[in-house]
């Protein structure tokens, strides 16, 4: 009741309050530290820094024409990266620098208005970039410190705790209502355009160099998840194909023209012949996370007319693989049909043949050699496969992850150095090696890159692909066959492709990337268990939240609807509101009732108002009859009223009155009340 | 009904000169059907208070004096052979009165003291297996000693808390002791003093206090400062739920007293000293730390008009 009191407003922030700001701050700008550049970081810290030393010493705060020569130089140093940065970026580094900037000129209430608001707008910012699970609780936590910190400003005592709890009471209260809102409320296109910058950091790279990698870039990220809506295939069966590539210059393995830029008039010349599906089929939904790419996950051969998105705007290409036609760049998904049985034969033109069989002329002269020796000596393309995968078998070859650079011998021999000197490799050199080969004896092959396998997560049936599961292994096309694939990573290291890769790869350093990742200890049998519990429930979050799109709202709408109307989206809100307001409102009914009741306590409280500005205050343990005899000694004036009216005032409090003499009593009360107010004005 | 409380306050008032607040919180004490406990040091006239009390109230009393060597049997009484009628007879103790004065009650032994202490909250005695009623109503007025004082059994908390109050006298005023030191005849005149009422009245007016409003607000009150008492750091013993009974009870005595028909705070703060310091002290604690602090320490911690609020 006192809490309404405008007098309890305090001017100052409590020194505790203020740092749970600043740590609040420094938690929302962490978020962030993946998207803002080095110089603002460093502006930023160098700004909550210096908060730290006005902590200490209040007259250290920075003079006001500083503070304005650093917003406005900072402002300008945001215009000139601009360009580079792209408008959502540059947008986001003025909103932070000025969240930071902000923390240094705390003078006024309107100030720290200001600064609660940056916070929660940074917040929401913070989820275009990232929506996992773990991220968006800890949106939401510094959501509800935010809440609080703006509470515990109006709180009478200096301990957050309190206004901690409050507020945390009052965002669990909405939650019901975001919930409708999340459900029904109309989903808008993002208009701003995620910058892309990102894809040398995640994903496949679109060209692969054997020999130029050292140290396998090994990550325990989530590349994407899967769940099968038919049965699982075999581990071994689980080749996730991205990107087919088929143009080799002596180093650099890429995608050629001809499937990379996709031409509609070729596509639509290959609609003709829509590959032959034979065999069982595998349905499933492929869970993207961003890549900030265009490649798609899928296993051969998908049926184009069964690909279903509409979160992606997906492309069939002439290799058997599925592309987007934008960068993906939040998690989204994709269902697709396969017919694992299929023959990749979709017929070879006289280009691509001239691609697939095409090895620069002035590198690698012993592998040639060895292709023409095989050539000469197996007829059969499968054979000759056969032949160079017994080669890897047999010889001393072996599977690591760190393996020595190449050099080329300074004449651009990479393949040959590594086939027959180093002989130490991971998939891409195998491929690289068997790709070659094959060529060099006249089969048209090609490097294919994608993931192998993914784990299995029993609590929620899915499939979870990460990094580390990244893959490179060979096609050959094999005249009655079209294209076959041939794995030669199976040859030197069977396990890798049986059940992922072996305790002796692991053993080497693995994934000293993330040091904190779970999958670090894998080994210990109950983090195994909570790493995979949280994947699952990362899952479910995936499926659910992150993948509800526009077409599963308009589904479920006309589910329990019938036909989708705006009228009615806002009448479900609309009545959910009421709803939830008449539910908050029945909750609270006896507290209003009281309320309602004690009119005499707030007419009091009133009286003691102005008595204090007075400057005559009641101590608040003292009653009100001891309080009458003090008022009287302060302003004789009032004496007999103030007496009459602090006695209506304990007996509406104490008495047990009947209703008639309960009104007779207020009535009498009101009447002081006008006149006391009266008389203290002109005092 | 109140002419004969301002009469017995006033009939008091004239034997112990300069003390009507704690002669008021005695009679509100008895009132509310408690025992009460007076606490000075030698000569400051608490058995002079009891004493006029029980004579006004026009009850039975007898005054025991306890010592080291007084026995439970000297307090409740002893069956006795008579050889003549060869039965045994029960010869009753100073307990089967009305009113008790129970002088120095920490100079006896703590056998004696628990004898006493039973009767009190049973309000029957049981002497060789056979239980008496005590006759009502019954008052226990104790009078004792400083503890710090020689010779001295310290009443155990037990046996505090049947005490609803605790009062002690202080020193008179100049004034009343300038009248004191003149009139010393007047220090045995309570010995002609007649009753202001009989047993009926008392009870109806005990029935009357039982009467009095206590609304909701005041229990919320009375619960915040029992919280206070509870709370996590609190220097002094947690109050009991008999506690706020006691508080209740004397408050709505008080309430009697002043002419209302309703407990307000202010009934509350004035009893709450004398009924709940002497069970907050800690008895280790209680030769230095003053006495009045701790109840004030409680009080000073509740919002009168919202006990609960922040």
């Amino acid at each position: 009741m006192i809490k309404g009191n405008a007098l309890l407003f305090k001017r100052n922030i409590s020194t505790q309050n203020a740092w749970a700001l600043w740590l609040c701050q420094i938690l929302t700008l962490s978020l962030l530290i993946n998207e803002l550049t080095g110089w603002m970081l460093a502006i930023i810290a160098l700004c909550l820094c210096w908060r730290t030393l006005v902590f200490i010493k209040p007259t250290q705060k920075p003079h006001r024409i500083l503070l304005l020569l650093i917003a406005c130089s900072g402002c300008i140093a945001i215009a000139i990266t601009g360009k580079q940065l792209g408008v959502l970026l540059s947008m986001l580094h003025l909103l932070c620098f000025a969240y930071a900037l902000k923390s240094l000129e705390m003078n006024s209430r309107k100030d720290f208005y200001q600064i609660i608001l940056l916070g929660i707008f940074i917040l929401a910012s913070v989820l275009i970039f990232s929506q996992s699970l773990l991220i968006s609780l800890f949106v939401f936590c510094l959501l509800v410190l935010n809440l609080s910190i703006l509470l515990a400003y109006f709180y009478p005592t200096t301990n957050i705790k309190k206004p901690l709890i409050k507020s945390t009471n009052m965002v669990l209260q909405s939650i019901p209502l975001a919930i409708v809102l999340f459900i029904f409320f109309p989903r808008l296109a993002p208009f701003w355009e995620v910058p892309s910058s990102k894809s040398a950091q995640t994903g496949l790279s679109e060209s692969v160099t054997p020999g130029a990698i050292a140290n396998l870039a090994r990550s325990s990220a989530l590349a994407f998840r899967v769940k099968f809506l038919t049965d699982i295939p075999q581990y071994n069966q689980l080749y996730w194909r991205a990107m087919v590539m088929d143009d080799f210059d002596g180093r650099t393995w890429k995608q050629s023209k001809n499937s990379h830029g996709f031409n509609r008039g070729k596509r639509n010349k290959l609609s003709g012949d829509i590959p032959k599906l034979i065999g069982d089929k595998t349905q499933y939904q492929v869970m993207l996370e961003p890549s900030y790419q265009h490649w798609l996950f899928s296993l051969a051969v998908v049926d184009k007319n069964q690909l279903v998105s509409n979160q992606v705007d997906t492309l069939t290409l002439s290799n058997y693989t599925i592309k987007s036609r934008k960068p993906i760049s939040q998690t989204s998904s994709y269902e697709v049909t396969s017919f694992t049985d299929s023959l990749l034969n979709s017929p070879l033109s006289f280009d691509e043949r001239r691609t697939n069989l095409h090895i620069p002329s002035d590198n690698n002269p012993r592998l040639k050699a060895e292709g023409r020796r095989l050539q000469l000596k197996y007829t059969d393309d499968i054979e000759r496969a056969q032949a160079i995968l017994d080669i890897i078998r047999e010889d001393d070859y072996h599977y690591t992850l760190t393996p020595p650079l190449l050099s080329g011998n300074g004449a651009g021999h990479e393949l040959d150095q590594f086939f027959y000197e180093s002989k130490k490799g991971f998939c891409v050199h195998y491929a690289s090696v068997f790709t070659f080969i094959m060529r060099a004896s006249g089969t048209p092959a090609r490097l294919v890159t994608g993931y192998l396998g993914g784990e299995y997560n029993k609590q929620s049936g899915h499939l979870s692909i990460y990094q580390y599961d990244a893959h490179a292994w060979s096609e050959i096309w094999v005249n009655d066959k079209g294209w076959v694939r041939v794995d030669p990573t199976a040859a030197v290291d069977p396990e890798r492709v049986e059940s992922g890769l072996s305790d002796t790869i692991q053993q080497e350093g693995l994934f000293n990337n993330d040091l904190l990742s779970l999958y670090r200890y894998k080994h210990l049998a109950w983090i195994n268990s909570l790493r995979l519990q949280l994947d699952a429930l990362d899952y479910q979050w995936t499926r659910l939240v992150l993948s509800y799109s526009s077409k599963k709202q308009y589904d479920l709408v006309t589910q329990w609807f019938g036909h989708f109307k705006s009228w009615k989206i806002g009448g479900i809100i609309g009545g959910a509101l009421i709803l939830m307001m008449t539910i908050m409102w029945l909750v609270n009914i006896k507290k209003l009732k009281k309320k309602s009741l004690d009119k005499w306590l707030i007419q009091y409280q009133q009286v003691l108002t102005i008595l204090k500005n007075k400057g005559l205050e009641k101590p608040i343990t003292m009653p009100a009859s001891q309080f009458s005899i003090v008022v009287s000694q302060h302003f004789p004036l009032l004496n007999s009223k103030f007496s009459a009216y602090s006695q209506c005032f304990e007996a509406l409090m104490y008495q047990e009155l009947s209703t008639a003499h309960r009104e007779q009593r207020l009535n009498e009360m009101n009447q002081y009340h006008q006149q006391i107010i009266k008389q203290l004005k002109k005092v | 009904m109140q002419s004969l409380v301002s009469a017995i306050l006033d009939q008091v008032g004239s034997i112990v000169l300069g003390k009507p607040k704690e002669i008021q919180l005695a009679l509100a004490c008895l009132l509310a059907k408690g025992h009460i406990l007076i606490e000075d040091l030698p000569g400051m006239g608490k058995t002079t208070l009891a004493q006029v009390l029980a004579k006004s109230l026009g009850l039975s009393y007898q005054r025991t004096q306890f010592t080291s060597d007084l026995l439970p049997a000297d307090v409740i009484g002893i069956s006795i052979y008579n050889s003549e009628s060869k039965k045994f007879e029960l010869h009753k103790g100073p307990i089967f009165n009305q009113v008790v004065l129970s002088d120095e009650i920490n100079r006896a032994s703590p056998k004696t003291q628990s004898a006493l202490l039973e009767a009190m909250e049973e309000n029957q005695v049981s002497i060789d297996g056979v239980t008496y009623e005590l006759p009502q109503p019954f008052f226990v007025i104790a009078t004792q000693n400083p503890l710090m004082h020689a010779g001295t059994y310290p009443l155990p908390e037990s046996q505090l808390d049947r005490f609803m109050m605790r009062i002690s006298l202080g020193f008179p005023n100049v004034e009343a002791e300038k009248q004191i030191l003149a009139n010393e005849s007047s220090h045995y005149s309570y010995k002609k003093l007649l009753p202001c009422v009989d047993t009926d009245k008392l009870i109806a007016m005990q029935l009357a206090v039982s009467q009095i409003t206590v609304s909701e607000n005041i229990i919320d009150y009375v619960i915040a400062l029992n919280h206070v008492s509870r709370a996590k750091g609190f220097a002094g013993r947690p109050l009991s739920p008999r506690a706020g009974q006691a508080l209740v009870s004397a408050a709505k005595a008080w309430a009697f007293i002043e002419q209302r028909t309703f407990v307000i705070p202010e009934d509350i703060q004035t009893v709450f000293s004398s009924v709940c310091q002497h069970r907050l002290e800690l008895t280790s604690a209680s030769f230095d730390v003053h006495e009045e602090n701790i109840s004030k320490q409680v009080i000073a911690q509740v919002n009168v008009l919202n006990p609960f609020g922040d």
